[in-house]
Formats: C-alpha cells, structure tokens, sequence
C-alpha cells in the first residue's frame, strides 16, 4: 500500500497547525482527535509574535488578532495583595503607547496575542473541517501503531466502538504531555515535576477591578493563600490558578464552593458573585523527551517537552516545532530532502525544546525572590511538598493529615497580612516586593527568545555556532545562519510584503536585491538546482538587511530560517551556490543542471 | 469652515442589533431605506448601516477606522446616551482621558469602540493618558446631568 499522507494523532493547537502547515506545502492528512468538541476548560493563552507570523502564512492572522484580548488590556502583569488591594508591583509586558513599542512594531508583521486555547483550538477545527487536504475524525482514541516498510499504521477505536487501522508514510504524536504515542516508543521524558496545580475556570464582572489593571496575568497574594488569575477574555472570563500539593490535598477537595471562597479571598470581596464553570489539576514539570523522532514517528508540542508555564512559551514551542517539521516532510514525502533531512528536526528543535524548558524553570525559580521578599520562605512550595509527601504525614488519617498540614499553611501565609497593612511596615514590605517583582520581566517580556531563536546544528552552513537566542527580552534583528530572517516591509510585485512572506515552499529561496539578481539566477542555474531567486528592493527596509544585501545575499529555507548567507566576494556567485548547497547536501537535479560555461 | 465628517457606513452581518444598537446611541429611529441599507439620521449626522451577510468580522487593529468618537452638548444629553444605552445591555468599558478631554468607551455590536466625549475634565489628579475608573465617571455624568458640580474624587 502507498500512501503520502501523514497521520497526526491529536488535534490541539499543534497537531491542528501541524496539518494546516502541510496542507499548505501540499501534503495531505489525517487528524485523529479522542475529543468530539474542543474543551471548554481554558489552558494556555499566550501566543507569540512568532507563533503569529506562523498563523499569518496559514491565513489565520486576522481572526487570532480579532479574537484576542485587545492591546490596551496587555499592558502589565500585576502583582497585588488582593484586587482590591493594593498593588506589589507590574511589570510591563506591552504598552502601546510607549516608545518601545514603536520600536516592537518594527520587529515583526504582527504581534503577540493573548488567546484562550479554546477559543483557539475551536477556529482552528474549523479551518481543519474547511481544509480538502484535512481528514479531521473527531472521537478517535488512539491505541497503538506498527512501522512496516515505507508506512506507519495507527490503529484507533472510534466513536462507534470500532476499532480502525489507519495508514500513513509519517506519524506525528501531537498527543499532548501524557502522549501515548510517546509512552508506546517507550521515550523518557527525564526531569522534575515542580508544582502541582488546581485551575478553576471562573466568570465575575470584575470590571470594577480591571480598569486600573490591565493585564493578562494578575497574582495575588493573601493569607488565605497565593492565587494567579489568568484574564482569558476580560472582563468576564477567567482561570484562577492555585498550587495545591497532593496526597494531603487532592483535586476533589477544590470543590466549587471552595474554589469560590478562595477566588473571592483573591478578590478581597467576599460578597462578589463568581460562577465556576470546571476545575482542573495539572502538574507542572520540566521535562523533555530524550529523543524527538524514532523511525517515521515525530514528536511534538507537549509530547516532546513540558515545562512552566513561566514565559507562556509551551504552545508557542509546538507550533515552532510543527512549522519546522511540516516543510521536511513534504520535502522528503515530494522526493527533494537532502540525505538526513528528517534528523535536522531533532538536532534542531530539542536544543530549543530544552533551552526554553531552562528558561521557563529560570522564570519559576525567580518567583522565590517575590516570596521572600513579601516575608515568606524562599522555599515555601517545596518545603510544603515535601511535608505533604512525608512518612508522618501520609501515616495520619487524610482528614488529620488536612488539618495539621492547613495550620501548617495557615500559621506560614499570616505574614502576608502585613503587605496589605497600610502603616510603615506594609509600605516597607511592599516596596521590597516591588523590586523582586522587578526583576521578573524575563517571564513576560521574550521577545528576544521568541523571534531571536537560532538553529546551531541542522539543515544551515555557517553558522556562529552558538545557537539559541542573544537575548531573551529584546530581539536585535540580525543575519545569522540558522536565526528566523528579519522582518521588513518591502515592495513585492507591486505588493506590501514582509521579508518573510517571500521563501518559497518547494525550494531553498536565494534573497537579494533586484540589481543583482541576474547574477544569483545565472549562478544557481549553473548550480543545477532547484533554487528560487526573488530581488526584493530593500532600500527602504533599513538594517541588518540593507547593508547585508549590497554584496550579499541570503538563502532563505521554507520556514525563514537562514540556511546560509552567500558571499561572491570569494570566487563568484556560482562557487557561492554550487559549495553551500553541496554543504547543505542539495543535489543538482539531471534536468536542471547546465555544465559551467567556463 | 472646516470641512467636517457628516456621513459614515457601517458594514455589517449584526443586521438589527447593529440598528438597535445605533439607534440607542443616537437617539433616532432606523429608517429602513432598501432590504440591506438602513439609515439614522440626526441632525448633524447620518449613520448608514448596510447588510452583508458576506462582511467579514471586524478587527480593531486593521487599517482604517477603528473607532468613533461623539461629542454631547451637556452633560445631560451625554447621560441620556448612556441611559439608552445601558437599557440594551451595552455597558461603558473603559474611561480614558487625552487632550481633549474625558472620553467613555462602549462597543458596538460589530466590535466597533465607539467613545462619548464628556464636557468636563478627568479629576485633577489624573494622569493624563492614564485609565479612568469608568464607573467613577459615569457617578460624576450623573452628578453633572442633575446640575451639581461635578465631584473632584
């Protein structure tokens, strides 16, 4: 049996852009999906300026944009006693008025958005329902696969009750952290699990609260106990996050009625009306899987690393991942990937996998400095886990064990009483919180990770060699062989394009300027391979491009990564084609190749 | 004389929530003048609401206008507005204040930001640039409507 389509169990934001992405490179698929409606428990929200350039290719821009929160309601991520208390500190993620936003308007075509997941998985299936390239089958639980010669079969129970085999050339486990395509390859996902986590799904007209605070992320801290408001559609909709530590405390104590005493605790109103809508336990861990890709199974998004939501860079990571392998794999199933392209998608993105798993645990860690400074011990969380998981504790009947570790809480949160208290004191402790919080910018403001990201090692020649971003906060565009080409405006076809709009799909794309690009075209003919050549006016484009282009040029890869920059100055335009694709293992093609003339 | 601004058309699939809507706002009745134009007319504007069900959704960050902003005589004129249009269930969502003065924020059922301008100024400790409670200023709207002075917080 031949097939050239690609199976992708899971339909989250990942697995759903997984196959819009290869739709787009002209790949069909089928999305296997156990749910039959997306979840309506909201989970991630953040969206970055990348992930959003990746939804512009799709199409998708426009309605993630009008569906996010608007831009004036992003502005901080606030610290507080409680809503209706007085503030710690803020950190401001984006204010549009500012001049640094000016200058972040000049580093992409688009922006950050803060979406619920939801809302974002629902447009998603919709665009999966719309796509003639997509077979989206809802209600598929995926049992196990086999790997025969030349194809994967995935074997799935329906929604009838009927089991099914499914065939396809790849398999992408989009599956989320508990993956079972992962666990059936019997990959390790080594690494901590740092906290254990209750998330309420919550309505109130909080708007006498909101006004003064925009942000997405709002945390309080009282002695009742600390919470972290997620704002998924202000001013109504939201997720209250509480750290909640098993066995002495298990998900069925957060009832509704608990959850909204707490939440009303966080408020500093206790007479407000919220309405719980679920109630969620998830573990936050710092785990990455050993390997990306066994075989013709891929790893992605969640199934291949879990990390704090301490920089909202989890989904972000799976839709960069997806877009990296979505291009490779249309090339390999097309007939046109170089030897050992597949690989470059392991030796590329878990570099980046574990980077952003470090910098989220960096993020995490930090919070320790807010604690400490509001009077609390640094290792309060750990501390109260490891009381939990005690011999002692575990000994004692649950509903003692509840009650002596509830004091224990109780008798450690009191102080927080004092960074509400309006005397000298509270002022003091409220000024020191302030400069902890401060210093927690790298959770929120990453646009230096994001749209700096930097491939070391994969499908690139020429590298610096150092990977990774410069920077986490502020991106500096630059040229860098395996970094994301900077964005510019510029003049297509008499259209308004980006500089990443212009990479073509089916080959490496050379990107110059007008002037010279009879000389690239003769050169990558001469080179004998497929190779688009597109002269971009870039004049008005500014740096790093303007000077870059004047003698060189830059070969683009089909996601706007550099794989190379090339230089004539060292033997000519065709020596600066023929030896970089040799490099990157792109063959002449027999049709294409011309002898040199010479 | 400047030229000024006395016609806009609204596109939108929101049929008669959008003329319910407007209606509110400008205190006249939807005038009905083809099966997908309806029309509101005051005296120094007309709001032209025309029907696709083929428009595609608004968004505030696209190019163009992205909201409108109308100015009251007084403050009681500027109360009744915003008595309409809380009768629909359109609440103010923000309060904000520039250089030419206080302005509260509505949405209309397109997703179009439509502020009120206010004849008076943000209290005296005010930032300017800074958000307003919203609520605070719909309590000093009511105050200046019912000929008080306007409280300074």
């Amino acid at each position: 049996m031949v097939t050239s389509r690609v199976v992708i169990v899971g339909a989250g934001p990942v697995g759903a852009t997984a196959a819009l992405l290869l739709a787009e490179h002209g790949i069909d698929t089928v999305v296997l999906e156990r749910r039959t409606h997306p979840s309506p428990h909201p989970a991630a929200h953040v969206l970055s300026a990348r992930t959003l350039e990746i939804f512009r290719e799709l199409g998708l821009e426009h309605d993630v944009r009008r569906l996010s929160s608007r831009v004036y309601e992003l502005r901080d991520a606030i610290y507080a006693t409680t809503f209706n208390g007085p503030d710690l500190g803020r950190v401001t993620i984006y204010d549009p008025y500012s001049a640094e936003a000016q200058l972040i308007d000049t580093w992409s075509p688009t922006r950050a958005a803060n979406l619920s997941q939801h809302v974002l998985t629902q447009l998603l299936w919709d665009r999966l329902d719309a796509c003639e390239r997509v077979e989206f089958r809802r209600g598929q639980t995926y049992l196990k696969h086999r790997e025969r010669t030349g194809l994967v079969e995935v074997r799935v129970n329906g929604p009838g009750g009927a089991d099914e085999e499914i065939a396809g050339r790849y398999l992408i486990a989009a599956d989320g952290a508990g993956s079972p395509v992962r666990s059936s390859h019997g990959f390790e996902m080594p690494g901590p699990v740092l906290q254990h986590v209750i998330s309420v799904h919550f309505s109130a007209d909080l708007r006498r609260y909101l006004w003064s605070r925009r942000g997405p992320v709002i945390f309080t801290f009282t002695p009742g106990g600390i919470g972290i408001t997620i704002v998924h559609s202000a001013p109504g909709e939201f997720v209250f996050q509480i750290p909640y530590f098993p066995p002495v405390q298990l998900l069925e104590d957060f009832t509704p009625a608990e959850c909204r005493r707490r939440i009303q605790d966080a408020l500093g109103d206790k007479t407000l009306d919220v309405d719980v809508h679920s109630v969620q336990s998830w573990a936050m861990t710092a785990q990455v899987a050993t390997h990306y890709r066994q075989g013709r199974t891929f790893l992605v998004g969640d199934a291949a690393h879990r990390f704090p939501p301490t920089g909202g860079l989890g989904l972000n990571t799976g839709v960069n991942d997806v877009h990296n392998l979505a291009w490779k794999l249309a090339w390999e199933i097309a007939g046109r990937a170089p030897d050992g392209l597949l690989d470059t998608y392991e030796s590329e993105r878990r570099p980046i996998g574990i980077a952003n798993t470090e910098h989220s645990v960096q993020n995490f860690v930090r919070l320790a400095e807010v604690f400490t400074a509001l009077g609390l011990p640094r290792l309060g969380l750990r501390v109260l886990q490891t009381l939990a998981l005690s011999r002692p504790m575990t000994a004692l009947p649950r509903r003692t064990a509840q009650r002596v570790f509830a004091f224990s809480m109780a008798a450690g949160l009191r102080v927080l009483a004092l960074a509400a208290s309006p005397g000298r004191v509270g002022e003091r402790i409220r000024r020191r919180a302030g400069a902890a919080i401060a210093n927690q910018s790298g959770n929120y403001r990453t646009w230096g990770l994001d749209l700096g990201l930097c491939y070391q090692r994969g499908i690139l020649t020429g590298g610096d060699g150092s990977g990774g971003a410069r920077d986490v906060e502020i991106y500096t565009p630059e040229v860098r062989a395996g970094g994301r080409v900077p964005h510019a405006w510029a003049t297509y076809r008499g259209a308004r394009v980006s500089t990443l709009d212009l990479a073509a799909r089916e080959t490496l794309t050379i990107l110059t300027t007008p002037g010279y690009e009879a000389s690239w075209r003769d050169a990558a003919a001469e080179a004998g391979c497929p190779v688009t050549v597109i002269g971009v006016d870039l004049a008005s484009c500014g740096e790093p491009l303007q000077s870059h282009l004047d003698s060189k040029a830059i070969l683009l890869r089909p996601d706007s990564h550099i794989a190379a920059v090339l230089d004539p100055s060292k033997g000519g335009y065709a020596v600066a084609v023929g030896s970089t694709l040799d490099k990157l293992g792109i063959k002449p093609t027999a049709k294409e190749h011309r002898a040199p003339t010479h | 004389m400047h030229p000024r601004i006395n016609e806009i058309t609204l596109l939108t699939y929101e049929w008669e929530p959008m003329q319910l809507w407007w209606s509110a706002l400008l205190g006249v009745e939807p005038r009905t003048v083809t099966l997908r134009t309806a029309v509101l007319e005051t005296t120094d504007m007309r709001v032209v609401i025309e029907r696709s069900e083929i428009a595609m959704n608004a968004n505030p960050e696209v190019a163009g206008v992205i909201s409108l902003t109308l100015s009251a005589p007084d403050p009681r004129s500027a109360l009744a507005i915003h008595n309409r249009l809380a009768a629909i269930g359109s609440r103010h969502h923000r309060a904000t204040e520039d250089a030419g003065g206080v302005r509260l924020w509505y949405r209309d059922p397109n997703g179009t930001d439509v502020a009120l301008r206010l004849p008076f100024d943000a209290a005296p400790g005010n930032r300017p640039g800074r958000e307003i409670d919203p609520d605070q200023i719909v309590v000093r709207l009511q105050a200046a409507a019912a000929g008080l002075a306007p409280p300074s917080d």
